[in-house]
């Protein structure tokens, strides 16, 4: 093999060194714009939004659910309902669910975990109050017979809420997160048991990543057909007239 | 010479399914999307965004069967990175593909054996 002029070899080495770093820099920047809109879809689908507004023909999308949704409206104090045996941690317990009259309808909110049912802060405030809280389902598969014997709730169905307040109730349970005013004392706010939904990754920037890549890679995988083909061979072999049309 | 038809052809589908596709993004769905803006929801987003992922993978697949024909036609590194580059601009992949199998084809009938003697290339 004769020694190509090393000029060229040089040159083309630097245009692929450019090359190769021009296309894996564009795809670090799809990276970057996969990562912002990831950042941006998930803090957009994180920020409160009204409950009226988590609601779609008065039931529950599955993209509402694990929501953080504002509520405002009064308690209603005598109608809060206990839900039997729901530890916080390793701590045993009930829960509080109490009827929220909004102007969307009536929502049940789990106010929270109480050591007993007993606790002072079972009280709701009598005033209005603005909630955020987690938007999720009823736990309505658990069995026939939601409500004991006591009156306490073995699972919040919805039926039987409906039932023990007389009224119909809006299609989610709102895990109360805070309230304004806050009140004291008042029941733990206890964790989702949904998980949050999380937003569709950005596969096309993802996918054009990928691509730059191996755009990259295609730049050395020419560079080095290129290096170690003969150099009579930069021009086509065949006869002179053939190779004369091969450029048009 | 089987060789060099068979690469040709793999360039050939290649250059006219890619072609076609961004053809179709070119001509209807750009359009669709910054002049109409019928893109945002819906199947014609959905069409819309896996038409442009289809086109980024067949892409390359068209850069491997380009290089694969040019060096197998010995092109320049210019020409190769031009065939190659002619697979991202409207309709540029059919003159490509048109070019291309002209001057396979010339040097078919010109009766030379372009497939290089084993290893003649590669040291």
């Amino acid at each position: 093999m004769r020694a190509r002029l090393s000029g060229r070899v040089i040159a083309l080495t630097l245009v692929a060194v450019i090359a190769s770093v021009v296309c894996v820099l564009l795809g670090a920047w799809q990276w970057g714009r996969a990562s912002d809109i990831l950042e941006a879809e998930r803090a957009a689908a994180s920020a409160p939004i009204p409950l009226a507004d988590a609601l779609v023909d008065g039931e529950i999308p599955g993209t509402s659910i694990g929501r953080t949704v504002i509520a405002e409206g009064a308690y209603d104090s005598a109608d809060q309902l206990i839900v039997a045996q729901r530890a916080l941690g390793d701590r045993a317990g009930v829960w509080v669910v109490a009827p929220l009259a909004t102007d969307a309808g009536v929502v049940a909110v789990v106010r929270g975990w109480l050591a007993e049912p007993g606790d002072p802060g079972l009280a709701a405030p009598a005033t209005p109050v603005r909630v955020e809280g987690v938007l999720q389902g009823f736990e309505d598969f658990y069995g026939d017979r939601p409500r004991r014997d006591d009156g306490q709730l073995v699972a919040i169905a919805r039926g039987a809420v409906e039932e023990a307040w007389g009224t119909p109730v809006l299609p989610g349970l709102v895990i109360l997160q805070s309230q304004q005013p806050a009140s004291s004392p008042a029941p733990d706010p206890v964790p989702p048991t949904v998980p949050r939904g999380d937003v569709p990754f950005p596969l096309q920037n993802a996918a054009y990543t990928l691509q730059w890549f191996i755009f990259a890679g295609f730049v050395w995988v020419l560079w080095w057909l290129w290096l170690r083909r003969e150099p009579s061979d930069d021009r086509p072999v065949a006869d002179p007239s053939a190779a004369d049309r091969l450029d048009p | 010479m089987k060789g060099l038809s068979g690469a040709l052809l793999r360039y050939r589908i290649m250059a006219w399914v890619t072609g076609v596709l961004l053809a179709i993004m070119a001509v209807i769905f750009l359009p669709l999307k910054y002049v109409f803006s019928l893109t945002d929801e819906g199947i014609l987003a959905t069409i819309y965004a896996v038409g442009w992922q289809a086109h980024g993978w067949l892409y390359i697949l068209y850069v491997a069967a380009a290089l694969d024909i040019s060096f197998r036609m010995r092109y320049s590194v210019v020409r190769t990175v031009a065939v190659a580059l002619a697979g991202t601009i409207p309709f540029a992949s059919f003159f490509a593909d048109h070019l291309v199998a002209r001057s396979v084809h010339a040097r078919m009938s010109a009766g030379q054996v372009a497939e290089p003697v084993a290893g003649g290339d590669a040291h």
